[in-house]
């Protein structure tokens, strides 16, 4: 169980370390590349909502986890590249669906974790 | 095993998201904050105040300065040491100037032509009046300034922003500029009449009208003037 805890863990000291990596590397990357950040984290936290979900639906899968977040990302960033370049805000497309995915996830976890829920209290109930 | 794989890569994903999350955190608070309309209009007040303020302050200046001359030429009366001290004095003056000056000369008025076959604004470059002072100069021009603010030695014209900066003062490259120089009047004009000459150049750029006139007063130098490194040498 604590070992169990432990695993759990690791995902969140991850984030953490980005936090802090975010605040304290004074990286800059180009000013022409800021404008593609909001849609990639966008991508990226679609990602990591769809991992979580998987993940409590015991059907994670590392590899499609990874090749999903970057190829998130690229598509994201290509598909604002692109319209930029023609005008057209097609960055709102990528927006919207992965909006809409974003709260798909999120219904379903919470789904997952309040049948959880239910089944230990009724385990203890009997 | 398998598991702790996964969620390594899990962190990872989660490394990169915290970073960019907190990247772009700092990158929209760093910039500028985002000014509301209230505050604008607060600006623009101030903006108004300050000038009324700085239009008098200016006008102290000039009071103050009368005033200078009035006293330096109640000093110079009946004494000749003085009286030709006083004449040096001028004449150092009007050479760096900090007199204002009058006589003969020309009036160049440029501004942006209005396009209409080209939807792009178009504006006078920093570049164009410095050409004009550069050809008034070698026609022999005495005393230059533009836009009343007079060009001496230590003027810089260069574009800032969105504004031609002359004597640190900020002048919009939409407006028409205001060239006034003294000097032989024909000879002045004579520069700006040669075939090829820069107005003629620029033409299709900038509308210029040039006038010759017999009384220009062109204004001192109205700021001050530090030597913080340079010695008088030897």
């Amino acid at each position: 169980m604590l070992n169990q805890e432990g695993d759990e863990m690791v995902p969140l000291i991850g984030l953490l370390i980005g936090v802090l990596l975010g605040i304290f590397l004074k990286i800059d990357i180009p000013t022409s590349f800021t404008a593609y950040i909001p849609v990639a984290i966008l991508a990226a936290l679609d990602s990591v909502f769809g991992g979580a979900r998987a993940s409590l639906e015991k059907k994670f899968d590392s590899d499609i986890f990874i090749s999903g977040f970057f190829s998130n990302i690229v598509l994201a960033i290509g598909l604002t590249y692109l319209g930029d370049t023609l005008n057209v805000p097609i960055y709102l497309a990528a927006v919207v669906v992965f909006g809409s995915r974003l709260f798909n996830n999120f219904a379903i976890i919470r789904r997952i974790i309040l049948e959880k829920l239910r089944s230990k209290m009724k385990e203890r109930e009997e | 095993m398998k598991k702790l794989k996964s969620q390594l890569s899990l962190a990872f994903i989660c490394l990169i998201l915290g970073f960019m999350i907190t990247y772009q955190y700092r990158i929209s608070y760093s910039k500028t904050k985002i000014v509301d309309t209230r505050q604008i209009s607060d600006l623009v007040k101030q903006n108004e105040i300050l000038k009324k303020q700085k239009e008098e302050l200016d006008l102290k200046v000039r009071e103050y300065q009368s005033k200078i001359d009035e006293i330096e030429k109640s000093v110079t009366i009946g004494n000749e040491a003085v009286e030709k001290l006083k004449n040096e004095l001028d004449n150092l003056r009007v050479l760096s100037g900090l007199n204002d000056v009058e006589g003969q000369g020309i009036v160049i008025t440029i501004s942006p032509v209005d396009n209409v076959k080209n939807n792009y604004i178009n504006q006078v470059y920093a570049t164009d009046i410095l050409d004009i002072i550069n050809e008034l100069n070698s026609s022999g021009a005495e005393a230059i300034s533009i836009n009343e603010e007079r060009y001496i030695a230590r003027t810089q014209i260069r574009e800032a922003g969105a504004y031609i900066k002359i004597n640190e003062t900020k002048f919009s490259p939409q407006d028409k500029f205001v060239i006034k120089a003294i000097g032989d009047p024909s000879i002045l004009e004579g520069a700006f009449k040669m075939p090829g000459n820069i107005l003629e150049q620029n033409a299709d750029r900038i509308a210029y009208t040039i006038e010759k006139s017999d009384n220009i007063k062109i204004l001192k130098y109205n700021k001050k003037i530090d030597f913080k490194y340079a010695k008088p040498g030897r």
